[in-house]
């Protein structure tokens, strides 16, 4: 006769079975954090040794170290040798003084089809930034020549606080991926400096939802 | 090994009664394998195609067959209510019951792991869930917890009722030492599949209709009205239809047992509209959307205000005395009910828990005809087995039935 | 804690494929003892099924060569072992099977990663709502990077649009279609946020979900039951179901893949965003990072004092979402 104590028996027996196998067929698993900014804080400071390296990914990318003072290494791409017929000087071979001299309208006016749409006209003009002695370079407000590898230091004259996150990490994007090398798309990577903000388009794609209602449609 | 033999013959002579009843009985088992085959046929389609063909999607992540899956936990948690009485409190007229209550409860289980698995995307793969072979994450899922619990419950209650089937199989009368211990058991492990199941919601802070600590008491007061309605309404067709006498005083004691948990689910429902209303929250939005409906979609209205009022309707039923003790009323009542509780389970609790979605989307939830279909052969499968149990059971307990070599019949 | 670290430690790179430890703990044994287990489980059932003739086209002699080993790598891959569970030999075995599964059936090579996580790496994301523009070109990227399902437009980001004055996601726009950035409004995208504390790791019941050392948190999508528990204890809408099985054009198949990643899932399965593993374990960043023409969202190592990431939580006006709950996502909200 099966016998109810001989089934209590059992039961507990399967229940200190499966306890048993509860537990130590689990993996490993965590505590649970409270605060995880307290637990990244506390970690790893100095020693991060990084098995992952970008490099190869960016092997095709030219860059240059960025001059940007108080703050950890990094690069900016290269801007020569992406800018069309650059140096300017094959062309322009005079200072814009002489240029402006010239007594045929269509030999002054070079690049006719740039219209600056950036702050306003009485705020800047093409000499705000280019150089007007060599055009090949830029020009600080101070009149100081800059490298066009470097424009990025001229946005920032102005834009202090885009130019802050920008070094910070939070405006711009990087290239490659999260791991080293660090290299950081400069301002013209993005934004057309004769006219910085972007249009309005289209999105690229329609939303899921969206999509269907127009299957059902 | 006369055990084994005495064993087999109990259920050789158990499927022979099974087989055989009147025209109606035929027809009716008929019909539930009629419904059984085609849950099966729209099962395989779902097999075939993915749960896509049911009406659930992301954001209403579980439909139909988690409501009943929730509405059956209680219905068997329920049945063991009748086992306290009957062996704790020694009221002997109810032991008549208690087995019927536990073919229930064996029943409505055996529902419930199929509605789980019907709701499964990879049926193929619950070998996971196995202890030693696959990886069980327990205790941290209540869906472990409730896992261990379903099948510890089915053990319980085929063990108890086959000892006892089989002490009177052979004439013999169960000794109580032996099976009091596992009544015990059950009776708390009852509570213990409804808590854990209301836990499998509760704990879920994503869900602030249900992260509810009123969730668990809430489910019991419910199961244990729906469950003995359920029951009630058994005894009355088995009385009707078969020899086994079921004296009135039981029936009588278990609606006493039905009218006060209808009594205290009505006082709680109260409280979590209190709660819900007065000061509403944006946690209140589920339940905004559920009685009053959200950005003119109100697809569970007619639901929550159909099982309120049947709900009410069968609580002052129950409640005045005159009207519980006549037969009719009652049975009225169990069925307004049953089937309240059934789509306050479903409508009025599992889907709004989803709607809105974590970020404020209204998706409203209909099963498909192909959901309806397996609901529908679950249930049938359920009712099944219920009947051939009880055909089983009662000429055994009525001693009609008995181990051959007794020479009896 | 110093234990347990080690515990972790272990089982991590016991998993990158350059195993290290020459001693079995405990815990190792009771991975093999497991194997063992399933092993016998592969071979009664399939005693049981081969006798009910149900492995036809395994046995058949008729079938083609391809047929049987398609069908021999199906029955071998149903009966492997959850994903944290296996040593690297079955690992390889696995992902061996998967890639001549995928030739058998396409004719193509796909290349299946089962790379650990990085040291000293965990991964934050921070997404600044003032230069999100709506323009979806993530939404593009992650569909494309990660296989999602073309026919049920399944896609892991979902970008809302919502008015200025309000920060309400019941009032937000989620399936707008017109020129943007719609004036008077801001766009704010959500995603998985891989939390520290997820509520979909502690639910799911047969822990096919986890997070990794990285904090990256996955799904072995060949675990999975599909119970959908994670989907309801997810507060943030980041899971996705498969609920038919998943269509992508052979074409458009992303063949650089990663186990825990972008490999093509079956039908009944969860999943979710990885944070593209296969290519963040690489030391890129996610598709949709990459793809984000405004720079509105920055993904780095928390660990690293020098990551953009850390500048922007150190330096920043930050904020999660429902932070209330105590989920901790490594997900954070900025603004210029």
């Amino acid at each position: 006769m099966i016998k109810l104590s001989t089934i209590n028996r059992v039961s507990l027996f399967f229940a200190a079975v499966i306890s048993y196998y509860a537990c130590t067929d689990k993996p490993h698993q965590e505590e649970k954090s409270h605060n995880i900014l307290e637990n990244i804080g506390q970690a790893h400071r100095d020693s991060i040794a990084y098995e992952v390296s970008i490099e190869e990914d960016l092997k095709e990318v030219k860059k240059v170290v960025a001059e940007v003072s108080g703050s950890e290494l990094f690069y900016v791409p290269e801007r020569h040798s992406i800018i069309k017929s650059f140096p300017c000087t094959n062309c322009h071979s005079e200072p814009l003084r002489e240029l402006q001299q010239k007594r045929k309208p269509e030999d002054r006016k070079a690049h006719w089809n740039i219209k600056i749409s950036h702050a306003g006209k009485d705020v800047m003009n093409c000499a705000t930034c280019h150089s007007e002695k060599n055009p090949d370079e830029l020009t600080f407000l101070t009149g100081k020549p800059l490298s066009v590898n470097h424009s990025y230091q001229l946005c920032g004259q102005c834009h202090t606080k885009q130019y802050k996150d920008w070094v910070g990490g939070a405006h711009g994007k990087r290239l490659g991926g999260w791991a080293p090398p660090k290299v950081i798309r400069t301002c013209v990577n993005c934004h057309d400096p004769h006219k910085p903000s972007f249009d309005t388009r289209w999105p690229a794609r329609l939303n899921a939802v969206k999509l269907q209602q127009q299957k059902g449609d | 090994m006369k055990q084994l033999k005495i064993f087999f013959s109990l259920v050789r002579d158990a499927l022979d009664s099974a087989t055989k009843g009147n025209t109606a009985y035929h027809i009716w088992m008929g019909l539930l394998t009629v419904l059984m085959l085609t849950g099966a046929y729209c099962y395989s389609k779902q097999l075939n195609e993915g749960l896509s063909v049911t009406g659930m999607n992301d954001r209403v992540s579980w439909g139909l067959y988690i409501s009943n899956f929730t509405f059956l936990v209680g219905v068997a948690a329920a049945a063991v209510m009748l086992v306290l009485p009957t062996y704790v409190l020694k009221d002997i007229d109810f032991s008549k019951a208690v087995l019927i209550g536990e073919g229930l409860a064996v029943s409505a289980l055996v529902m419930c792991l199929a509605f789980v698995t019907v709701d499964l995307g990879g049926p193929a793969r619950a070998w996971h869930l196995i202890p030693g072979i696959g990886l069980f994450n327990w205790p941290d899922s209540m869906l472990a917890w409730d896992v261990i619990v379903l099948n510890g419950y089915l053990f319980i209650n085929i063990t108890i009722p086959l000892y006892i089937l089989m002490k009177k199989y052979q004439g013999k009368l169960p000794h109580k030492r032996v099976y009091f211990p596992g009544v015990m058991i059950s009776v708390f492990w009852a509570i213990g599949i409804h808590m854990v199941t209301a836990f499998l919601y509760a704990g879920l802070p994503a869900k602030p209709f249900w992260n509810n600590a009123l969730l668990g008491p809430r489910f019991l007061a419910s199961a244990f009205s729906a469950g003995p309605a359920l029951i009630i309404l058994a005894l009355e067709i088995i009385k009707k239809y078969s020899d086994y006498t079921i004296e009135i005083k039981t029936i009588r004691k278990i609606s006493l047992v039905v009218t006060v948990a209808a009594q205290i689910n009505l006082i709680m429902l109260a409280s979590e509209l209190f709660k819900e209303f007065y000061a509403p929250t944006h946690h209140s939005s589920s339940a905004i959307y559920l009685f009053f409906g959200l950005d003119g979609k109100n697809a569970l209205m007619p639901w929550i205000y159909t099982s309120i009022a049947m709900n009410v309707t069968a609580t002052v039923i129950l409640t005045i005395h005159a009207l519980r003790k006549d037969l009719r009323w009652l049975n009225v009542a169990c069925v307004l009910l049953f089937v309240g509780i059934w789509i306050e389970k479903g409508m009025g609790l599992i889907i709004p828990g989803f709607i809105p979605g974590p970020w404020g989307d209204i998706v409203e939830y209909m099963p498909t005809w192909i959901e309806v279909g397996v609901t529908l052969g679950v249930w049938a499968m359920g009712f099944f087995l219920f009947t051939i149990l009880v055909k089983a059971a009662i000429p055994i307990e009525t001693g009609r039935l008995k181990y051959e070599k007794l020479g009896s019949q | 804690m110093s234990q347990k670290e080690n515990k972790t430690t272990n089982q991590t790179s016991c998993g990158s494929g350059n195993c290290t430890c020459d001693k079995q703990d405990g815990f190792d044994q009771s991975m093999n003892k497991k194997t063992g287990r399933r092993q016998m489980l592969q071979k009664l059932t399939g005693g049981l099924l081969a006798g009910a003739g149900l492995v036809n086209s395994a046995c058949s002699v008729t079938a083609t060569d391809n047929k049987k080993e398609n069908a021999q790598l199906k029955w071998e891959e149903f009966f492997k072992g959850n994903y944290r569970l296996m040593t690297a030999d079955e690992k390889k075995e696995t992902v061996n099977r998967l890639q001549r599964l995928y030739e058998l059936n396409h004719g193509k090579r796909i290349d299946i990663s089962t790379k650990s996580p990085v040291k000293d790496v965990l991964y934050g994301y921070a997404f600044n709502i003032s230069k999100c523009r709506g323009y979806m070109d993530c939404v593009n990227a992650c569909v494309k990077e990660n296989n999602q399902d073309r026919d049920s437009q399944m896609q892991y980001i979902r970008i809302h649009e919502m008015k200025n004055g309000h920060f309400n996601f019941e009032e937000s726009d989620d399936d707008f279609y017109h020129e943007v950035p719609a004036a008077g409004h801001f766009y704010l995208g959500t995603q998985c946020y891989h939390c520290e504390n997820p509520p979909c790791v502690d639910v799911c019941p047969v822990g096919a979900t986890w997070k990794e050392k990285d904090g990256i948190v996955v799904i072995d999508y060949d675990w999975c039951i599909g119970c959908r528990y994670c989907m309801a204890a997810c507060p943030y809408d980041g899971r996705r179901f498969n609920w038919s099985t998943p269509e992508v054009p052979e074409e458009e198949v992303n063949k650089k893949q990663h186990y825990l990643g972008n490999r093509l899932r079956k039908k009944g399965v969860t999943e979710k965003c990885t944070f593209c593993i296969q290519r963040s374990r690489e030391g890129k960043n996610p598709a949709c990072v990459e793809a984000c023409p405004t720079g509105a969202r920055i993904f780095g190592n928390l660990l690293d004092p020098d990551s953009e990431i850390r500048w922007v939580l150190d330096n920043k006006k930050v904020f999660r979402l429902k932070e209330d709950l105590g989920t901790e996502p490594k997900f954070w909200y900025f603004m210029d």
